[in-house]
């Protein structure tokens, strides 16, 4: 089976164009809008990290942030600093340069402060766009496709009827050698026997308790019922009565075929097929 | 109109695929074979009945799989939900 795609330098293949503003923190990410307001056909996105993160937060957050600015979708990407934070932009281009992403660099402190940040962004994003503009969509094979699935709140018919109808597409994508996610470990709490007859090596299978049972101990050290939370208010309202029952009607979006890999968040995975990301 | 699902031959609840009232004669299929079950309280869209008679402790089945406990005796055509059965997993309130 074909799809459309854009054809990035590093060989990858995004089914989207954008050019991202990205700020690497919340610091920057006024700034990182008003660069991208200013530039029609471009985007940007805010989150509230980017400092303060130690050890393995670090780590989990450089992934997330260069994985995201690195997706075949996106055509190049401005990091947008200020200059004094712990993930600095060059932090994040250090990585895109690793996986061959095409990437600028501001900063409002080198730049002197916010006019002349938004004056150079525009420039630097008005030339990205220029080069995203030349790219065109050819036929690419769906194996060198990837689709993650997402929380989508679990409802009464969810686990009946939407989860399994994805789960049919994600099937047909893994048959045709693409990549599925599965992720949000809480909502496999309680579903791992079904995911663990499922994995493709018993180091899998390891993982999979392994991955759930470190967010179930998590969950127990707080001293509190996770049942308010999961299942949320509504989810009990609907008609969901356990975490449990929320699990079994999450996974049904995977689909049904074997589970090749678990991966950390953000972490690429390595093989094709359904793969679980622990987040 | 189907007024119930079933998902697994192992289940013994089954979900409303409507508002359904109390008395009401629900057909559903077990195994194949069609049953009908008399809901013994008004059911919202969504909500789970008991397709077998659930003694307290006995394990609640969805999808083939244990979705919890019952926390009392459940008879057929009974609303099955938080007031009668109660998850195991994650449950910081017994550390």
């Amino acid at each position: 089976m074909k799809i459309n795609g854009y054809r990035r330098a590093n060989g990858k293949v995004g089914i989207r164009n954008h050019i991202l503003v990205f700020p690497t923190v919340i610091c920057s990410a006024a700034v990182a809008g008003m660069i991208s307001r200013a530039v029609p056909g471009t985007v940007s996105v805010t989150h509230s990290h980017g400092c303060g993160h130690l050890g393995e937060e670090r780590g989990h957050m450089v992934r997330t942030m260069a994985g995201f600015c690195a997706s075949p979708n996106v055509a190049g990407v401005l990091l947008v600093g200020l200059g004094c934070e712990l993930i600095t932009p060059e932090v994040i281009a250090a990585e895109l340069e690793k996986v061959g992403q095409t990437f600028e660099i501001v900063s409002i402190q080198d730049l002197g402060g916010t006019t002349a940040t938004i004056e150079k962004g525009k420039l630097l994003v008005e030339k990205l766009l220029a080069g995203a503009d030349k790219a065109v969509r050819e036929p690419a094979d769906i194996s060198e496709l990837t689709v993650a699935t997402n929380c989508g709140g679990s409802d009464t018919l969810s686990g009946l009827t939407a989860n399994p109808a994805l789960g049919v597409a994600c099937d047909r994508l893994v048959a045709g050698g693409g990549t599925v996610l599965l992720s949000e470990t809480p909502e496999l709490i309680g579903a791992e026997q079904v995911l663990s007859g499922r994995a493709a090596s018993e180091e899998v299978k390891k993982r999979i308790w392994q991955i759930t049972s470190e967010m179930e101990a998590k969950i127990l050290s707080t001293g509190v019922d996770v049942r308010g939370s999961y299942p949320s208010p509504g989810n009990i309202a609907g008609g969901l009565t356990t975490l449990e029952e929320k699990s079994l009607g999450a996974i049904r979006k995977g689909g049904t075929t074997p589970i090749r890999e678990v991966v950390k968040f953000a972490q690429r995975p390595g093989e094709k097929g359904l793969v679980i990301m622990d987040g | 109109m189907l007024k119930a699902l079933v998902v697994d031959a192992k289940d013994n609840v089954a979900t409303a695929l409507n508002d359904l009232n109390k008395g009401d004669s629900v057909a559903v299929e077990i195994e194949g074979t069609a049953v009908d079950i008399q809901l013994e309280q008004p059911l919202p869209f969504g909500h789970k009945f008991a397709l077998k008679k659930i003694k307290a402790g006995q394990a609640v089945i969805k999808y083939g799989e244990v979705i919890g406990l019952a926390t009392a005796g459940i008879a057929v055509g009974e609303h099955v939900h938080v007031h009668n059965v109660e998850g195991l997993r994650g449950r910081g309130d017994r550390q």
